[in-house]
């Protein structure tokens, strides 16, 4: 037996009260694949935490070699050869799978400061030719799918040559031949002496590949040894600690048969997707029956479930209760008799932060009172009945439903969709994440709600599920229904044949965008220079001269630089998915700090340093205030808006700051070269700007940040710090803005700045800086501010009142956001086909 | 008694802003006979009216994971319509009725925006924030307006309900006070603000569970809409003016109130009596800072360091809560 390279010694962790661990000891070998079941909250993913350097362990200690190991962070795990592909596949997905892949890494590739983007690019290949992939490194992340990111992030491992590798659920999004291909190579690497430490439910699997088995239950090993110790009953048995009833061994015994089906009450006709997920899906549904629905992952079964109840646009004929049936959205046909349980309880189903019995009532809430109004003490009755209904384990119906087990969250769940109980019941992926006694009690229910004379399609990518639970089972490929098998004739391999994709007719890879998707996204791009050069075509053939003269375009030029340089440092907050609303205020403390320090004789440019540091202190202060104490940063900012300008004028008495010298005045007033300083200096800023957001690291980090925290996160990227740094650097430019403001207008008044912060906003947003973090381009920023101002000019020119520059600043942001959003969607609906 | 059964027992957050709101009486109370003043009291009580009309829908946006900026040059602009109407010669009812309808297509154009182009309640609220105040610059050509009848102007600044000789409770209070009554009962009773909060905590499950998205939008920004009117109304009363700069700045006073009442900014959960007692909270600090000479940028600096200590306590509060 080799020796261990990691050896796990009595750890323990707690989350709060919750024992996550609890004095687990393992060693992982080179050359072995290790193989981790447990029941969901065993305890798996906080082991593979601890072990990567995400967190660290409350007691025990970690031997690498035979040295003990103290984990910094995750480079440092990396540095080590200790790597991960986590179970949720996080990813960034407006950036490029090259740039993913950088990330992913820590972004040492090549140059530690500035990237090198064909060495970003060359390097990820070389990282997909570890595992033989095909895949366009240069195309956005979110136009791959699930499965194919998670097997770049395997292959960036496999290319890095890691000595011990966290494989969690990597299975759980890949397709049949793409797990057969993984299993080929992770046999390659066992023998090239890599030590894989293998976290599924898919006890197949385990059996098929492991060395050694590992069994958690409880934060404990509740079992260990080689493989040939175990078979599929025994790890059963050792994940749930007592004997499983022989209902749900195994899937080769048969359930006690449900009663004889009745009429069909569900009849589904040619449905098919105009967006071609599937085609010509014709279904029947029997009352008191169970038809289980078999697909794998991404063949189009969640799609047509939502499709059948409106969620989702199709075509085809549907009938309900003998009755023509419309699909209008979960309300209308819950009301029709109904109803479906979506997939992803995190994502679609539960309200995490609130009750069990608000979380049960959330459909028909209504039904319970008059008008809409409810009774607290009837809601309680009806909820703690139906939660007893399903013998969820709680202590009490108010208590928040993420407090509950995962199995009880999903009886609940189910429960839900169960008053009034619908003739018809979807339940997409009913026991994904449960545990094995609450899989059992799901089945029951179902079961027992098929006997009560209701038909019930269950879809579910879960082999022993479908054949335990299904009266008839259906086989969905590619979008379509390949095979129907009858209890009698549901055999496993009959079933997964009928399910594979034919070898050649393997689904194209969506990345490539068609050519419609790549113009909305060169508009999307472009947008902003767009607008900018229509207008300016437009005033310069209308106006001429008036408008298109050196002299009125700099003052035009002029009065965007102020504006846009804070811009440029708004835009870096906003890609980072956070935003500063006190720069209006911060742009008055710091303004007059400085400036009054300029008075007193400061030297102008150490005024102009001075002004940059506060600034940046008091980004770095927001910052600091939002992310360490977890506060909003629009809340932090907003009492920003208030603090600094308080401060502001106790500094100032109220008083204005002026009465500067020539030599001050001189920073911003006067030309060089025949250009106004302050356009020099702006444009000095935004290439600056330019640069540092597309060529740096910590640039790239800020749309990391931005694009995916968790990713960012799982990447060892601290969001906290970048935001730290964003927020800085915004601070630091409104700080340059503000003596730039004092020498330009000569004063700093109690009012200097006020509103100051919706105009830089706008700028940013119009230049294309999306508000919910991740994209954003610092030459679209300047566009914006530019714009901005050329329309004021324009007003001016064609002589329409000043005063309805408001009303078109308000329509450029929703003209120029509505617009960029329509593309979005329209270059996404392309990419999808 | 565990830990967490120990939390469960402690009062809620509302019971301890009332506290804080009787310590803040109290400590100002004690020390100046006038802040107990009935007669001052009714007099500051019609300064806290516009923005707790307002706070009350705007707790429901901020619990649906939306905000609203554009109140204030609602505000003003829904003023500007009520002086347009009452320059040209129509009854006062039907002026009241303009300003109401124009506050509430405001809002309702707002929810349209969001709904329609699919974009952030924050983007939509600031162009409109540019947009309304821009209309009203534009319609009046920046000249307030003026001229209002005194049964009016009388109604607004001195009129109340006379309790007894000595106190009175203005009615633009009084009508705050129904306000925050119906707010709390569709906020807490009412699917309206269930639906809100839920569409607030988790957008996606709520389309899952048949809720409309799109009308409780409507819904929240209208109602956000019809109070910016009602507000405009007491505004211009109460000065004796509708002005086109009215209100500048009156979304922030409404965003800190909502979350000094405990309303979580990023939404899914808030209070409406939390709300109201932030209004009292933040008012009664104003006025006792006020009287006790405090200056304006003093007060300025305590309450933005209010917000965040209040902020603070909110997020250790839920983390508490959570375990």
């Amino acid at each position: 037996m080799p020796p261990p390279l990691l050896e796990l010694r009595d750890l323990a962790k707690s989350y709060g009260g919750a024992r996550a661990l609890n004095g687990v000891s393992l060693a992982f070998r080179t050359g072995e694949i290790h193989a981790l079941v447990g029941e969901n909250g065993a305890g798996k993913s906080t082991l593979i935490r601890t072990c990567t350097g995400l967190q660290s362990a409350d007691t025990g200690e970690l031997i690498w070699n035979g040295a003990q190991l103290t984990l910094r962070d995750p480079q440092h795990a990396r540095a080590l050869g200790i790597r991960a592909v986590h179970q949720e596949a996080e990813f960034f997905p407006e950036l490029s799978l090259a740039e993913n892949l950088m990330h992913a890494e820590g972004g040492n590739i090549g140059r530690p400061f500035w990237i090198n983007w064909e060495g970003v690019e060359a390097s990820a290949r070389k990282d997909l030719s570890a595992l033989a992939l095909d895949l366009p490194v240069e195309a956005r992340a979110a136009s791959l799918g699930l499965g194919q990111r998670m097997m770049a992030e395997i292959a960036a491992c496999v290319a890095h040559q890691s000595k011990l590798l966290f494989l969690d659920e990597p299975t759980a999004s890949l397709s049949v031949r793409e797990s057969e291909e993984l299993f080929v190579h992770l046999e390659r690497l066992r023998a090239a002496g890599t030590a894989i430490v293998y976290v599924s439910h898919r006890l197949d699997e385990v059996l098929r590949l492991a060395d050694h088995i590992s069994v958690l239950r409880d934060g404990k090993v509740a079992s260990a040894g080689p493989r040939r110790d175990y078979d599929r009953d025994r790890i059963v048995r050792e994940m749930v600690g007592r004997e499983v009833r022989p209902g749900e061994k195994s899937s080769t015994t048969a359930p006690a048969a449900s009663t004889a089906p009745g009429a069909v009450v569900f009849n589904v006709a040619n449905v098919t997707d105009p967006r071609g997920r599937f085609a010509d899906v014709s279904l029947q549904l029997r009352a008191g029956e169970i038809v289980a629905l078999y697909g794998l992952v991404g063949a189009g079964r969640s799609e047509l479930a939502q499709a059948l109840i409106g969620l989702r646009p199709s075509t085809g004929a549907i009938t309900l209760l003998g009755k023509p049936f419309t699909p209008a959205g979960p309300a209308p046909s819950l009301r029709a008799g109904l109803a479906l349980v979506p997939e992803d309880r995190r994502t679609d189903g539960i309200f995490a932060t609130h009750s069990c019995r608000e979380n049960i009532t959330a459909p028909w809430l209504g039904s319970l009172g008059r008008a809409g109004f409810f009774s607290l003490r009837g809601e309680r009755t009806r909820t703690d009945a139906i939660a007893k209904k399903f013998s969820t384990r709680y202590r009490d119906i108010d208590q928040p439903i993420t407090t509950l087990s995962g199995g009880n969250q999903q009886k609940l769940l189910i429960g839900r969709w169960l008053e009034p109980e619908p003739a018809v019941l979807l339940v997409d992926e009913p026991t994904r994440g449960v545990d094995v006694g609450a899989k059992a009690e799901i089945h029951d229910q179902l079961r027992a709600l098929a006997a009560r004379g209701k038909a019930v399609l269950a879809i579910s990518s879960d082999l022993p599920e479908v054949l335990q639970l299904g009266d008839r089972v259906l086989v969905f490929r590619e979008g379509r229904i390949s095979a129907e098998f009858t209890r009698a004739t549901a055999t496993e391999t009959a079933v997964v044949q009928a399910a594979l994709p034919d070898a050649v007719a393997q689904r194209p890879v969506a990345a490539t965008a068609t050519r419609a998707g790549k113009f909305s996204n060169a508009i999307r791009e472009l947008g902003t220079f767009g607008a900018l050069a229509v207008l300016v075509i437009a005033l310069t053939i209308i106006k001429g001269s008036a408008f298109a003269s050196g002299g009125n375009l700099f003052d035009v030029l002029a009065a965007a630089a102020l504006v846009s340089i804070a811009a440029a440092g708004m835009a870096q907050v906003i890609i980072a998915g956070g935003i500063d609303i006190s720069i209006g205020s911060m742009l008055g403390l710091t303004g007059a700090l400085a400036c009054t320090a300029a008075t007193h004789g400061l030297p102008p440019i150490l005024a102009l340093g001075l002004g940059v540091a506060i600034g940046a202190a008091l980004g770095a202060l927001n910052a600091t205030i939002a992310y360490r104490g977890r506060i909003h940063p629009i809340v932090v900012t907003l009492a920003g808006i208030y603090i600094f300008r308080g401060v502001m004028i106790k500094f100032t008495g109220g008083y204005e700051v002026g009465g500067f010298s020539p030599a001050f005045r001189a920073l911003a007033e006067g030309n060089v070269f025949g250009m106004p300083k302050v356009i020099w200096i702006a444009l000095a800023v935004h290439l600056a700007n330019a640069w540092f957001l597309a060529k740096t690291l910590p640039g790239r980090r800020l749309y990391a940040v931005g694009g995916s925290e968790k990713a960012a996160r799982l990447a060892g990227i601290d969001p906290a710090r970048i935001r730290l740094m964003a927020f800085a650097i915004c601070g630091g430019l409104v700080g340059l803005a503000s003596v730039l403001w004092g020498a330009y207008f000569g004063k700093v008044q109690s009012n200097t700045g006020s509103g100051f912060e919706l105009s830089v906003i706008a700028a940013a947003v119009i230049g294309g800086c999306a508000i919910s973090g991740g994209r954003g381009k610092a030459l679209g920023v300047v566009a914006g501010a530019v714009l901005i101002q050329v329309v004021y000019n324009a007003l001016i020119l064609l002589q329409v009142s000043g005063y309805w520059q408001g009303v078109f600043v308000g329509a450029l942001i929703l003209g120029a956001t509505g617009l960029d959003g329509w593309l979005q969607r329209r270059a996404n609906a392309e990419g999808a086909k | 008694m565990s830990f967490p059964t120990f939390l469960k027992k402690l009062p809620g957050r509302e019971t301890l802003l009332a506290a804080m709101v009787v310590a803040v009486a109290l400590i100002f109370g004690i020390g100046h006979p006038d802040f107990l003043d009935p007669q001052n009291l009714s007099d500051r009580s019609r300064h806290w009216v516009e923005i707790g009309l307002i706070a009350v829908p705007m707790t429901f946006i901020i619990a649906s994971g939306g905000i609203d900026l554009s109140v204030g040059s609602l505000l003003a602009l829904a003023g500007i319509a009520a002086g347009k109407l009452q320059l040209a010669g129509l009854p006062l009812p039907a002026v009241i009725a303009g300003a109401l309808a124009v506050g509430t297509l405001g809002g309702l154009f707002n929810a349209f925006a969001i709904q329609a182009f699919r974009l952030p309640p924050l983007v939509v609220t600031l162009a409109t924030l540019a947009l309304f105040r821009g209309l009203t610059y534009a319609l009046t050509g920046a000249q307030p307006i003026s001229t209002w009848p005194d049964a009016f102007t009388d109604w607004g600044s001195l009129g109340g309900w006379q309790v007894t000789e000595k106190i009175q409770v203005p009615w633009s209070f009084l009508i705050l006070l129904g306000v925050v009554a119906i707010g709390t009962a569709l906020f807490h009773r009412h699917l309206l603000g269930r639906q809100t909060r839920q569409l607030g905590e988790n957008a996606s499950a709520a389309r899952f569970a048949g809720i409309s998205a799109a009308r409780i939008t409507y819904a929240i920004y209208g109602f956000a809409g019809l109070m910016c009117g009602l507000s405009a109304i007491f505004w211009t009363s109460r000065f004796a003016t509708a002005h086109p700069g009215a209100a500048q700045g009156l979304e922030l006073e409404v965003i800190a109130v909502v979350v000094l009442g405990g309303t979580r900014i990023t939404g899914g959960a808030g209070s409406v009596p939390g709300t109201f007692l932030g209004l009292l909270l933040l008012g009664l600090l104003r006025y006792g800072l006020e009287l006790r000479g405090v200056s304006q940028q003093d007060q300025t600096i305590l309450i933005g360091t209010l917000l965040i200590v209040v902020a603070l306590a909110n997020e250790a509060w839920a983390c508490r809560r959570s375990h």
